[in-house]
């Protein structure tokens, strides 16, 4: 709270020492000299303060003063045309006319003149005689669908993911600037995620993951300058701003807090002070929005804890009242209001396609029952909703399990890798064969938002093949067998009990917590085999990280006693265990550490499954994770190169080799860009990885919305 | 006063505005609490019936033998419970669970130890006439509450009729619904004060969201999944004293469960556990160190715990940070226990 202290005092005296400015810039005897200055407390006046009328003024003072050099008016002239434009003043083109006109040496100014006078030569819309329209706005690897567009649909806040920052997207000239200036990544690990727009489209509230390894939600103005920090509470895992009321007092905000209990609270966007609204447990809301009005919010969220299905609820702003406005079997996904506020927008899979429907809501109440206004709209990743459009987002491709053959004595590619037949289009990763080496099961992450992940199993001779939901998990890290093969370990991330070991039962397709660490949390990776299964099925090694009071660890945890022995310890805050790889016969475990970021040492060891002293193997100049035993545990085959945090950044990685009792370490001759999760066959020669990333879009669907919900 | 001072007063006056506290409700929740307090449709809070309500709560002539009052098993003092293990009922035996605190059981789902019932609307009346609890016989009670003058004003004043059973009902439930209890330091630390805590109870609300796995079950804002849960509370000399849960589900799974309570005034609330056999928090805290008592149907979360003396101390230390405020009828009114004519307390 000492930094949102800090930028709530910070930022008025900052804005009152720009107007004290302002008007001595004034001033006849200074307007000159202070016409750049003048300039800048406009933009603060604009961006900071949220009074556009009085940065307009000066503005039109910065252009008609005559003294002012070219250059500076040239730019005052483009803010005020910006700012004509907010306003849907005619003027905004006179404005940029006079720039192009007038201005033309002012090379920077006139560009960003014409690109405004061209987007605005073109519909912004479809016409409405045209129906429902649905128009690609944004491609590319660069798409992210973290952001919101602005009320008035120009612009898209993202995260910039080459830097973390918060940046902003003209979805009508296609160019993109930065909000935030944190620097890049290799000065620290900071980034933006979720953000929202002010109703005035002058400011974009955001959460902020900080160095400090917090989330914290923090506004900045739509120009950039200097962010305020409303919330960096301890006692707050993660957070998000998801609508913004409609007087601009408060962020509608999800909290999740330590316990995994989630919480819709009002952040005041003055000071960072919150209330909660309601408290919900290890589940929440995907989408929220405020009426137009501000009376009422309207959220969806699961009435059961063992089914995905969602249904649509009215909570009152002042907490007075909650109603339920949609109940049904099917999946309800919440989009928003109608622009009248007369109704909800919603889509929904009730009839089997995913349809846009509207209901009519009054005084807090359903009127009616819902109607289709628009069928089978695809799987999409509401952004919200500005001028009456739907922006969304689409992800298309996605990551898929290859099978190929090697030798394993020279490595070489016996079989080239080709490419599963999947039945989920989307990202299927972290491949695992069973122990006898008959079935191969993975993670299947549909492409359609929101939809439940899956582990697919497929009998590789018959081609037999099941799918088990798993959709309480939003990550996994690493999906092992047992022994026996009737149960499947899953290290992940499950919203009901935050990070742990799970199992599936595959005869039933219950779930079980089976480790959640006391003290040091799993350690897991997106890229490397994070844990293993002891032969005799009655216990499991992996890793925990380091914490203020324990070193990175090996451990052996038993099944039945839920005693835990240290196998091998990593000093260092940073370090870590990991590429987990048990020897064929059970008795050794092979792991890589790293005991230093951005790199220190990085060794791959090997230690009895049952203690003793680890035997170090290799050493490497880059980090290195084991991924599995080759010639009958004679070698080990491990991976060389950075382990990747981003799975949507893949790295390309190197194959190694080097033999089990010691010596030198060779790299194989494959080819293996951009693959994760390398396992080998039983037979140590079949191997399988996982290969290709999706790629969003950003899509408006318009005229689909009618402008009222009451029926026609 | 300089230009610039003054510019930056004028400014900090024209972007003030208020705090979410200003969005209003009756009664006021307390902070740490949802703002939204479920209340159903059909028993809106009204003053009147808050205040009929509270006289009820505190009114022997509920009880068969004009001795007893809910006020009696759930004594603001302590908590709104009774600081006994099992309670007098009007049969002159002890009741069969111990009497829970009733504080923040508007947001609650179930009522009573194995969640029989629901709405608090059915819970008062059933504890009404529950022979080991107040054991009176609604007709005679409303006969009485009718001859009183009174409450002949009070119900047409709140129901706009004379007093019925569901009358009665909406009348207790919805002071109930006002009993509500917030604003401990946990709370100002949940809003990121961090000084709210000292340090030894930060430690321990660490080991109470890690190793104790207490936020397992007492999680959120009201420090309860409102599951059940069995923890061998119930399981003495080989055999279960009290099946819980299961009277009303009859699922094997819920043999020997008990809701979860909330934690919140847990250092005034002694003894603990649905049948008060733990008096101290040191004994719950050792209890759940040893995970509990083993028996068939303990619950898979329950395990040894491992705790250090250290750490048990933190633990009760931080829970000593769940008491804050008890606020009770409209408006957050003292509980001023206002005694009604026949008024006898035991």
């Amino acid at each position: 709270m000492t930094r949102a202290r800090n930028g709530r005092h910070a930022a008025p005296i900052a804005v009152a020492c720009l107007v004290a400015m302002a008007h001595q810039a004034a001033g006849a005897q200074q307007r000159s000299a202070d016409a750049a200055v003048l300039l800048e407390a406009a933009q603060h006046q604009e961006t900071i303060a949220g009074n556009l009328d009085s940065a307009m003024a000066l503005y039109r003072r910065i252009a008609s003063d005559r003294r002012a050099s070219r250059g500076v008016v040239a730019q005052a002239l483009v803010r005020l045309g910006g700012a004509y434009e907010t306003l849907g003043d005619v003027e905004a083109r006179r404005t940029y006319e006079r720039v192009v006109g007038e201005y033309a040496d002012q090379t920077a100014a006139a560009r960003v003149a014409r690109e405004r006078l061209s987007a605005m030569a073109r519909p912004a819309v479809a016409s409405a005689a045209d129906g429902p329209v649905a128009r690609r706005l944004w491609a590319g690897p660069e798409v992210d669908l973290m952001g919101a567009p602005s009320p008035d649909g120009r612009l898209l806040t993202f995260t910039d993911w080459s830097t973390g920052e918060l940046a902003v997207y003209d979805l009508t000239t296609g160019r993109s600037r930065p909000l935030t200036r944190s620097g890049p990544w290799s000065a620290n690990d900071d980034y933006a995620e979720t953000s929202i727009w002010s109703p005035d489209g002058r400011q974009v509230a955001y959460t902020w993951y900080t160095n400090d390894d917090q989330y914290e939600l923090r506004v900045i103005g739509a120009e950039g300058g200097s962010p305020r920090t409303l919330v960096a509470n301890p006692d707050v895992d993660y957070l998000w701003p998801d609508a913004w009321s409609p007087d601009g007092r408060y962020i509608l905000t999800i909290l999740r807090r330590p316990d995994r209990s989630s919480q819709l609270a009002l952040v005041s966007a003055a000071d960072g002070s919150l209330r909660v609204l309601k408290t919900f447990d290890w589940r929440w809301p995907l989408q929220t929005s405020i009426s137009p009005d501000g009376r009422w919010i309207a959220y969806d969220f699961p009435p059961a804890e063992d089914q995905p299905e969602r249904d649509i609820y009215l909570l009152a702003a002042d907490g007075s009242r909650e109603q339920v406005i949609v109940r049904h079997p099917a999946d309800e996904r919440l989009l928003g209001w109608t622009p009248d506020g007369s109704g909800l927008v919603f889509t929904t899979n009730r009839r089997g396609t995913r349809d846009l429907a509207v209901i009519a809501v009054s005084g807090g109440e359903a009127r009616g029952e819902p109607r289709i206004v628009k069928s089978d709209v695809g799987p999409l990743a509401p952004l919200g909703i500005a001028r009456g459009n739907i922006y969304y987002g689409a992800s298309f491709g996605g990551r898929d399990v290859y099978l190929g053959r090697l030798e394993p004595s020279t490595g070489t590619i016996e079989t080239e890798p080709s490419r599963l037949p999947v039945r989920v289009e989307g990202r299927n990763h972290h491949p695992s064969w069973s122990p006898d080496g008959s079935m191969l099961a993975w993670i299947a992450e549909p492409v359609t938002p929101g939809a439940p992940r899956m582990v697919e199993i497929r009998d590789l001779e018959s081609g037999a093949e099941r799918q088990l939901p798993i959709f309480n998990f939003l990550r996994v890290f690493e999906l092992e067998w047992s022994p026996d093969q009737r149960t499947l370990y899953i290290l992940g991330n499950n919203r009901k009990d935050g990070i742990g070991l799970f199992s599936l039962e595959l005869a039933s397709g219950a779930q079980g917590k089976v480790v959640q660490p006391d003290e040091g949390v799993i350690g897991r990776r997106p890229d490397a085999r994070m844990f293993a299964v002891a032969r005799d099925g009655g216990s499991l090694i992996y890793s925990t990280l380091p914490t203020e009071s324990s070193p990175a660890r090996l451990v052996r945890y038993e099944l039945a006693s839920g005693s835990v022995t240290v196998l091998h310890e990593v000093p260092g805050r940073k370090a870590s265990v990991h590429g987990i790889a048990l020897s064929p016969n059970g008795t050794d475990v092979a792991f890589g550490v790293i005991d230093g970021v951005p790199v220190g040492r990085t060794a791959a060891y090997v230690v009895p499954v049952t203690g003793g002293p680890a035997r170090l193997l290799v050493e490497h100049d880059t980090p290195l994770a084991p991924v599995g035993w080759l010639d009958e545990g004679r070698t080990l085959l491990y991976e060389a190169d950075p382990p990747n945090t981003n799975t949507e950044r893949p790295h390309r990685h190197e194959l190694w080799t080097v033999p089990a009792a010691g010596g030198t370490p060779r790299k194989l001759p494959v080819e293996v860009d951009a693959i994760q999760n390398v396992r080998v066959h039983p037979d140590g020669r079949r191997f399988v990885f996982a290969k290709g990333a999706a790629q969003s879009e950003v899509w408006v669907l318009e005229n689909a919305l009618p402008r009222s919900a009451e029926p026609r | 006063m300089s230009r610039k001072a003054i510019a930056a007063a004028a400014l900090a006056a024209a972007c003030a505005v208020g705090s979410p506290k200003e969005w209003g409700h009756a009664p006021p929740v307390p902070r740490g609490l949802d703002l939204h307090l479920p209340v159903p449709a059909d028993n809106p809070l009204t003053p009147e019936k808050v205040a009929l309500g509270r006289r009820l709560f505190f009114e022997p002539l509920l009880s068969r033998d004009s001795t007893l009052s809910c006020a009696s098993c759930h004594q603001p003092a302590l908590g709104f419970g009774d600081g006994r293990a099992r309670s007098p009922g009007a049969d002159g035996g002890l009741t069969q669970r111990s009497a829970p605190a009733i504080v923040n059981r508007a947001y609650g789902t179930h009522q009573f130890w194995d969640g029989r019932a629901d709405a608090l609307e059915e819970q008062v009346l059933a504890t009404l006439i529950q022979p080991r609890e107040l054991g009176g016989d609604t007709t005679q009670v409303l006969r009485s509450l009718r001859r009183n003058a009174a409450y002949r004003r009070a119900f047409r004043g709140a129901f706009g009729r004379d007093a019925d059973a569901a009358a009665l009902a909406a009348a207790l439930a919805s002071y109930v619904r006002t009993i509500l209890s917030g604003d401990a330091p946990f709370d100002r630390y949940a809003e990121g004060d961090t000084t709210a805590l000292t340090p030894i109870q930060r430690a321990g609300l660490r080991l109470f969201r890690g190793k104790a796995r207490c936020a397992t079950c007492h999680l959120g804002s009201r420090l309860t999944d409102d599951g059940f849960h069995n923890t061998g509370v119930a399981w003495r000399g080989g055999a279960l004293r009290d099946s819980g849960r299961f009277t009303v589900t009859r699922s094997v799974r819920d043999l020997g469960a008990f809701k979860t309570p909330t934690l919140r005034e847990i250092s005034r609330t002694a003894p603990y556990m649905h049948d008060g056999s733990l008096a101290t928090l040191e004994e719950v805290v050792e209890f759940y160190d040893r995970g509990g008592i083993d028996n068939p149907h303990l619950d898979p979360e329950l395990r040894q715990l491992h705790l250090r003396d250290t750490e048990k101390r933190a633990l009760i230390a931080f829970l000593g940070a769940l008491s804050g405020a008890v606020r009770e009828g409209w408006y957050a009114a003292p509980p001023a226990l206002a005694r009604t004519p026949g008024h006898r307390t035991r």
